[in-house]
């Protein structure tokens, strides 16, 4: 049994549709990342999954559970977190704050001490700034901030979306080997990409277009099919 | 000049001082108490809802007039003051409430503009029915505690004077401590300043909205209470009329997200205008005690829009 387990699932905004039935699923402890031009719904499908957006049709299943049709907060409890695209942070919370309120769902104070220490041991910078206002930290600081708020939840599933977002290829790379080591420490993780330099962390791929999946396989695959290629320059059949 | 002929001038000066000055700034402290705490309520919803909350006053009076009803009796058994101030503070509690659930929730999707507009009409609709039970003569209501704590050379401190200014005073610090050491607190303004988020960690937002507007409601409704008890009737929109820019003047002079500020704000400008009142003669500005409140806050939002102690958190 895979740990998350997503069929047919169909939503959108208002009366307008956005996913037309997409199903996949995901192996606990892999690094699943989807990939997708601008529009091809990428962030409607983690909004939904996190229970942002509500579920049309289908049904997600996580650990064999049902969770479609739960809210945020259900969702985050049955250890689903989201770190959502635009970062997010409460810019007026100082870095530890933030953290500190990202760990709602738990009562252990030791694990959530721990917790902290660990994101701190993956992000150095947001201890050295962790009695700093988010909202002053930089661009990538506060991408730091978002993915450790949402390790602060303790998920087994953690989603990430746009990681590397205007962040330079340098600390985009920083970011994607964070990510990889997360993943490492026990932590199954789905990230949302535009930046092919996170091909290399992808145990699976998946590649979207206009709500539906075009794509899905591993991520040694898809180097190898040329899909990248087909999906992002709108090319087709050419060697890489 | 001989000592002797300066002594009659002396006499002069001392009862001059005390009624221009220390007996308007000690009543206009105790008013600006009250000021202070419907501006506290102010400030609570402007940081976790961005809006200016017009209906803030009438919670208050609702408050009130409940507890009017609940000493008057109006045909049950005269309530003792506390009972009936418990049930005053419950009914501006629960018109808070219903306030969110009815009108901000289903707004709050809009511009902040709908919004604003909306509570106003929640004032008005309160304003309407506080008329249509009580009547429009408007009704007299006790004080907390009848007496005098102190009087002596023309100078005269209500024990009710006392009780709001300590009132205020824990009230306050309660507050600040609520949100700068609790997690429920801190939650306010998390869902304030980013709310999916705020339900991507688990928050419930729309448990922490209808706590946020109680808690405004509670401390609206002990203002209102505090405000009828000082003396004077107590008629439908008394609070909105008489309290509601002035708190708001407080809330802006304070820095808006302030709550200490909005507490300090509260008192000087109670001070300011009561001072104004006495010293500015009728010929020269009628209704002084009004115009000195939009002076004030004309002046802070030219000079200082910051306000006193103005800034995040
Ligand atoms: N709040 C919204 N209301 C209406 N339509 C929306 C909303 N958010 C997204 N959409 C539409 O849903 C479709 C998918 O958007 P989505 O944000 O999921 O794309 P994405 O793959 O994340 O794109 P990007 O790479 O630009 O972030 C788009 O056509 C978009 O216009
Ligand atoms: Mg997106």
């Amino acid at each position: 049994m895979s740990l998350l387990e997503v069929q047919e699932l169909r939503t959108g905004y208002g009366a307008l549709p956005v996913l037309q039935g997409i199903s996949f699923s995901v192996e606990e402890g892999e690094t699943c990342v989807i990939f997708g031009l601008n529009g091809a719904g990428k962030t409607t499908t983690v909004n939904c999954l996190a229970g942002v957006l509500p579920t049309w049709g289908g049904e997600v299943r996580f650990d064999g559970k049902k969770v479609s049709g739960k809210d945020a907060p259900g969702i985050v409890k049955a250890g689903i977190a989201l770190s959502p695209e635009g970062r997010r942070v409460w810019a007026g919370l100082t870095v530890l704050k933030n953290l500190e309120l990202g760990a709602w769902v738990r009562k252990d104070a030791k694990g959530i001490q721990a917790s902290i220490e660990q994101v701190f041991s993956y992000f150095p910078r947001l201890e050295e700034r962790k009695d700093q206002l988010a909202g002053t930290l930089s661009g990538g600081e506060q991408q730091m901030l978002a993915i450790g708020r949402a390790i602060m939840c303790k998920p087994r599933l953690l989603m990430i979306d746009e990681a590397s977002l205007g962040l330079s290829p340098k600390l985009a790379q920083t970011v994607f080997q964070v990510v990889s080591q997360i993943n490492d420490d026990g932590t199954t993780v789905i990230i949302v990409e535009q930046n092919v330099g996170v091909l290399p962390y992808a145990d699976q791929a998946l590649i979207m277009e206009k709500g539906t999946l075009t794509f899905d396989g591993r991520g040694a695959e898809l180097e190898a099919s040329g899909e990248l290629r087909k999906t992002y320059l709108g090319e087709s059949e050419q060697p890489a | 000049m001989t000592p002797l002929a300066l002594a009659p001038d002396t006499t002069y000066l001392a009862f001059e001082f005390s009624s221009r000055i220390t007996t308007p700034v000690i009543s206009g402290a105790i008013n600006g108490a009250v000021y202070g705490l419907l501006g506290l309520g102010l400030v609570l919803l402007y940081k976790s809802n961005r809006i200016f909350n017009f209906a803030q006053g009438e919670f208050a009076s609702v408050a009130a007039f409940t507890t009017y009803a609940g000493t008057a009796g109006f045909g049950l058994p005269k309530m003792p003051y506390v009972f009936a101030a418990i049930l005053g503070v419950s009914a501006a509690v629960v018109v808070a409430l219903l306030t969110e659930r009815l009108v901000v929730q289903p707004l709050f999707n809009q511009p902040k503009v709908t919004l604003v507009v909306a509570t106003a009409g929640t004032a008005l609709l309160l304003i309407a029915l506080e008329g249509f039970v009580f009547g429009a003569e408007g009704v007299g209501l006790d004080p907390v505690i009848a007496g005098d704590a102190l009087t002596s050379g023309g100078l005269r401190v209500t024990n009710q004077g006392v009780f709001v200014v300590v009132v205020l005073a824990v009230l306050a610090a309660l507050t600040a401590l609520f949100f700068s050491r609790t997690k429920t607190g801190t939650a306010i303004l998390a869902v304030s300043m980013e709310p999916t988020a705020t339900s991507l960690v688990g928050i419930p937002v729309k448990r922490i909205s209808a706590l946020t507007w109680g808690l405004a409601g509670l401390l609206g409704g002990v203002a209102g209470i505090l405000f009828a008890g000082n003396g004077g009737l107590l008629g439908p929109g008394a609070l909105t009329a008489f309290a509601l820019i002035p708190a708001f003047t407080a809330a802006v002079f304070g820095g808006i997200t302030s709550l200490p500020g909005a507490f300090l704000g509260g008192v000087l400008i109670g001070i300011i205008q009561t001072l104004g009142a006495r010293n500015i003669p009728e010929s020269v500005v009628p209704d002084a005690n009004q115009v000195v409140i939009f002076f004030v806050l004309l002046l802070t939002l030219l000079i200082r829009p910051a306000g006193l102690l103005g800034k995040e958190t």
